[in-house]
């Protein structure tokens, strides 16, 4: 079986529910005098699986800089969330609550995986992007995190800032990561036309998203009156 | 609900922002990389 028989199979879904009952109902919650312990095996388990996917494409000679370098959004992801796991850095969490579930849900709809992808990578692909998805909202609903109020405006600023940043990273690499210089290669329904043209539907899916994200999850953010912690705050 | 409100003027920095792009992008300021990249 190569890797789209794989990923026709449902596997990707899966390991999703796998990860998903692992932190829904294993997992400790608020309270719990596991939970930091908890918080730093998850930070390591994310950060294996994450140098997994490096170890084995350097072994196999796939490892390049136009495409393994950790700039695409679910890559960044995972390192602000091993970042705020390990150090409680909330500005980690705030960013990475936004990018992993609506950057994590288009990965798994449309995997960018070759037939020829070695199945061990297959499966660390579908696990990081349930990471991704999942891990942003068990800290919000089940560990205590919260976002803070009106954070549509800066939520879209600071990706659109990453993304210009990258789009200039690309140019000089002739890479294309966060698929910001050319569309990405998958069949996906946002996706319209060439440059920049996907890039306009793109941003109003990115805003419809994280509207309907921020209001779905309304339930945690700071409430009126209380302050939110500063950024680097525990 | 107010913590949940949208301030509407950001929009409207958002749509200047893609009219900016678009300008720039008729007039031939933001051509892309020739370095195409497999898809």
């Amino acid at each position: 079986m190569n890797a789209h028989d794989w990923i026709a199979t449902g596997l990707g879904w899966y390991l999703f529910a796998a990860v998903f009952v692992l932190l829904w109902w294993v997992a400790p919650r608020l309270g719990s005098p596991r939970l930091k312990t908890f918080e730093k095996g998850l930070a390591v388990f994310i950060a294996a699986n994450y140098a997994f996917y490096h170890v084995s494409a350097a072994v196999l000679g796939d490892w390049s800089v136009q495409d393994s370098l950790p700039f695409h959004m679910c890559n960044l992801t995972q390192l602000m969330l091993i970042w705020h796991l390990l150090t409680g850095q909330q500005w980690a969490f705030r960013i990475s609550a936004i990018w992993g579930p609506l950057g994590g849900i288009q990965a798994l709809f449309t995997p960018g995986i070759e037939a020829d992808y070695w199945f061990p990578l297959v499966v660390q692909f579908f696990v990081s992007h349930s990471l991704v998805v999942l891990v942003p909202i068990y800290l919000m609903v089940r560990a205590g995190r919260r976002l803070p109020k009106r954070f549509f405006w800066p939520i879209i600023g600071y990706t659109h800032l990453v993304a210009l940043v990258l789009h200039l990273i690309n140019r000089s690499l002739g890479s294309n990561y966060m698929y910001v210089n050319q569309p990405p290669p998958v069949d996906h329904p946002l996706l319209h036309g060439s440059w920049p043209y996907y890039l306009f539907w793109i941003d109003v899916a990115l805003l419809a998203l994280v509207a309907l994200f921020l209001w779905g999850f309304r339930r945690y953010t700071h409430p009126e009156g209380e302050g939110n912690p500063s950024v680097g705050e525990a | 609900m107010s913590e949940h409100h949208v301030n509407p003027i950001g929009l409207l920095w958002w749509f200047m922002g893609w009219a900016r792009l678009a300008v720039l992008h008729f007039l031939g300021f933001t051509n892309v990389s020739d370095k195409s990249i497999e898809p």
